[in-house]
């Protein structure tokens, strides 16, 4: 029973100051990633009926904006059982290349989360700079970050990895420091500091 | 299981305070987390069924006083067992008979969450604002389990909580969490209802969260093979409790004999030093004689209640439940029924509320029924006192103390006629629905904590105290002048060939002319084949109070026959009239008729008053009040025939 069901077991996830998206969740692998344009079912109806703004999928994650004149909590189990409904049949499901926008969203989540958490407690900060519709995407480390001697682990480990699990279609990824005024590591202001 | 006394109740409602609820399944640690708020209110119970009655609280935060509901412990919120419906009834928006808490504290077991979100899922439906309370976060990583606190917290739209079990921190955390509550964030959509879709909403949450299921405690694993295996088990716990009482009389009665001497010495300085003939009587033995006599049983209470504190903390009383729930089984009833009958080891109240856990009336009525003849800690000091008469300390049974093995006795038969009660009673009954699932949890195997074992050692002591000096004071005071009235004059005594200045002629001239001596010739008849004569007939009637008067009436007829040594005046009390008169008044098979007729009697008004309670009807108090006392007469007839046969 459980493992039959856990292929469609699904929950949804409210996105930090964003109050029309909710981030739904799937066990199971979506069909694909990009713009959702074609969907079976009953969620495929709500689709056409321009329920909602727009919808990403990332590898694990429906990103669903809901409409203006709808609210989640009215419509929310209807959009569940459709999404669940639509899991069983994965093939009749169309994307559209929406690499850039797909990026903007993960990355502004993960940078929100946990990961976003983790490198601001060590006093640093990232932001994108550029994302690139062949999905390469470039950073900017400040604060603290500058001078980390474990930047590129973290970036790594924390950053790429993680995004890398939930897009597919993720380019390169680089990254600069921002331009600062001072360095610690700056001898009394006389020793010039190496920019990337 | 729960160790009130009657008495001990819930604290008044306070409405003008905000109020919060705490919510969980048994032993998600909630009695725990509402003492941490609330500063030791109720006793912390690691067992299924904790929380029977309503408990309230008040916490103080920074200025902030919050009013704390612990509810009983649940694992869903349909309304199948009475404890579930007043959960449901509280929390549920749409029944209206309660006011609604400000906020839900919903209190999930990280060793278990899979089993906690369903109960969540409910709350969540409610749409009351809800705080999430993870505990045992600190086990489930000894025990190489694992969540992600905060993507559960993502995944679950609510504010969750992580508590160590013993830190303060987790208080003051959830204080901060209830003043806030505010902006507590509350989910966009709410879990599905379905069945099917709730369990794909709890996979989904346990895998966004990393959830990885602990593994079971290899060490409690390696004792549970011993303790809970069907042989070696049941004679560990039979060795467990054997023991126990061995301790009860070997470490209890020095300590009993220093609060005996103690009252031996402020009885003399009263009989010397108090004038008044009336008040010199009534303080020597009404209070000293009487309560003094019960009172020395303190000990014994403590370390019966140390006993069943450290059984519970260190996580052993499940498995005692555990092994017993086969037993129980057999008699046909479920495991809920013998949280509900160890509860009445303590007291037979808690026991029997602890009954609104079981679902079907049949098997309560059968339950409540059962309950009163479990040992409870009233029968301790009758049973100490009737087995000092019995057998000497010093009399051996191999390497044990014999004194010791017949209480043991006195608790088996106690328990084997309770589950025999309980069958017969569920037979009458007819046959009950079907079995609904009964989970009891085995905790993993804890040092118990000492200010757990310490609080419940005493509350116990502080309303045996209060015990003591409510409804056992009231009526030994009734006793005490029904035992030293009508008045007699000196001619009256000169008369009967007393000398009035011999004191413990004359006193024992008034007893033996008291209207409580007539009370007890009265129902002579009724008592006689028990080898019982007037002096404990009035005891037995008296002790319908509550079983501890027994001692305390006896205590004061032997102390106005011999003020300064009470004791050893029952040992030579002999009988002074009818088949037995001259003989030894307690003898062999006396006592055991004694001990037998109190394992079965039902002398306790408190009892009586909750059946009538938790039922609804007289009618219940009654039977259980016929039929125990038809069972304690037939039961103690034939203990004594049989010892008189054998001796």
């Amino acid at each position: 029973m459980s493992t039959t069901s856990a292929a469609f077991a699904v929950h949804a996830e409210q996105v930090d100051h964003d109050p029309r998206a909710l981030r739904w969740v799937s066990m199971s692998t979506l069909p694909g990633t990009g713009r959702l344009v074609r969907c079976p079912g009953s969620l495929g109806e709500l689709l056409d009926q321009d329920w909602f703004t727009d919808a990403l999928a990332e590898r694990h994650g429906l990103w669903l904006w809901l409409r203006d004149d709808l609210s989640w909590s009215g419509v929310g189990q209807q959009v569940r059982r459709g999404l669940v409904g639509a899991l069983r049949a994965p093939d009749q499901w169309g994307f559209e290349d929406a690499t850039e926008d797909l990026i903007r969203v993960v990355l502004r989540d993960v940078l929100a989360g946990e990961t976003g958490e983790y490198i601001r407690s060590h006093g640093g900060n990232i932001e994108p700079t550029r994302i690139s519709a062949d999905g390469s995407v470039e950073l900017e480390l400040s604060g603290a970050c500058s001078d980390c001697p474990a930047r590129g682990i973290t970036l790594h480990d924390r950053v790429e990895s993680v995004l890398r699990e939930r897009l597919t279609d993720l380019g390169e990824i680089s990254w600069h420091n921002a331009h600062r005024e001072s360095s610690p590591q700056r001898l009394f202001h006389l020793l010039p500091t190496r920019r990337r | 299981m729960t160790l009130r006394h009657p008495g001990s109740g819930a604290v008044q409602l306070t409405p003008q305070l905000e109020r919060f609820a705490l919510v969980g399944s048994p032993n998600a640690g909630k009695t725990t987390l509402f003492n941490g708020l609330t500063g030791l209110r109720a006793k912390t119970g690691n067992y299924p069924g904790v929380t029977v009655s309503r408990y309230e609280g008040v916490t103080r935060f920074s200025g902030h006083e919050l009013l704390i509901e612990d509810l009983p412990g649940t694992y869903s919120l349909d309304p199948i067992s009475p404890d579930e419906s007043i959960v449901s009834g509280i929390i549920d928006p749409e029944v209206a008979e309660h006011d609604q808490p400000r906020g839900l504290i919903a209190l999930l077991d990280a060793t278990s969450l899979r089993r906690s979100l369903g109960l969540l899922a409910q709350l969540m439906t409610t749409r009351q604002p809800v705080a999430v309370v993870l505990t045992f976060t600190d086990e489930l990583a000894r025990r190489q389990g694992r969540v992600d606190v905060a993507a559960l917290s993502r995944a679950l739209g609510l504010r969750v909580i992580p508590v160590i079990s013993g830190r303060g921190d987790g208080v003051r955390a959830v204080q901060e969490a209830m003043v806030e509550v505010d902006s507590w964030p509350a989910p966009a959509i709410v879990p599905p209802s379905d069945h099917d879709e709730l369990r794909g909403w709890v996979d989904s949450v346990l895998a966004a969260a990393g959830y990885q299921v602990p593994e079971i405690d290899s060490r409690t694993r390696r004792i549970d093979g011993l303790l809970l295996h069907p042989v070696s088990g049941t004679l560990i716990f039979l060795a467990v409790m054997y023991a126990f009482f061995q301790i009860i009389f070997t470490v209890a009665a020095p300590m009993q004999d220093q609060v005996e001497a103690f009252f031996g010495w402020l009885g003399g300085l009263a009989s010397e030093g108090i004038t008044i003939g009336w008040l010199s009587s009534f303080v020597s033995d009404a209070l000293l004689g009487g309560l003094g006599g019960v009172l020395v049983f303190l000990p014994q209470i403590m370390l019966l209640f140390v006993m069943i504190a450290l059984m519970e903390g260190t996580g052993y009383m499940s498995r005692a439940a555990f092994l017993m729930d086969r037993v129980m089984a057999r008699a046909g009833l479920e495991g809920r029924a013998f949280v509900a009958l160890l509860s009445s080891l303590a007291c037979a109240i808690p026991g029997i509320m602890a009954t609104r856990s079981l679902p079907s009336a049949k098997d309560r009525i059968a339950t409540i029924m059962a309950a009163p003849l479990m040992t409870c800690s009233a029968r301790l000091p009758v049973y100490v006192m009737l087995i000092a008469l019995l057998v000497s300390p010093d009399a051996k049974l191999g390497p044990f103390g014999a004194q010791g093995t017949v209480m043991f006795g006195l608790y088996l038969l106690g328990a084997v006629s309770a589950m025999s009660a309980a069958w017969v009673f569920k037979r009458i009954g007819g046959r009950s629905g079907i079995a609904l699932p009964f989970y009891m949890e085995m905790p993993s195997y804890r040092l118990p904590s000492l200010r757990t074992v310490a609080l419940t050692v005493w509350e116990s002591s502080k309303a045996f105290l209060r015990k003591v000096t409510s409804i056992i004071m009231i009526t030994t005071i009734v006793m005490w002048a029904l035992l030293n009235l009508p008045l007699h004059s000196d001619a009256d005594m000169l008369a009967a060939g007393v000398d009035p200045t011999d004191e413990v002629a004359a006193s024992a001239y008034v007893i033996d002319n008291s209207l409580a001596a007539s009370v007890g010739n009265a129902v002579e008849p009724v008592f006689e084949p028990l080898g019982f004569d007037w002096r404990i007939n009035i005891g037995v009637l008296s002790s319908l109070a509550a079983r501890e008067v027994f001692v305390a009436t006896l205590g004061q007829v032997a102390a106005a026959q011999n003020p300064d040594n009470p004791g050893s005046a029952l040992q030579t009390m002999t009988v002074d009239s009818g088949a037995r008169a001259g003989e030894k008044l307690f003898d062999t098979a006396t006592v055991i008729a004694l001990l037998v007729f109190f394992v079965y009697a039902m002398q306790c008004m408190s009892t009586l008053g909750v059946i009538r309670r938790e039922t609804g009807t007289w009618r219940w108090s009654l039977i259980a009040f016929g039929y125990l006392s038809v069972l304690a007469w037939v039961m103690a007839f034939a203990a004594r025939s049989l010892t008189l046969a054998l001796l």
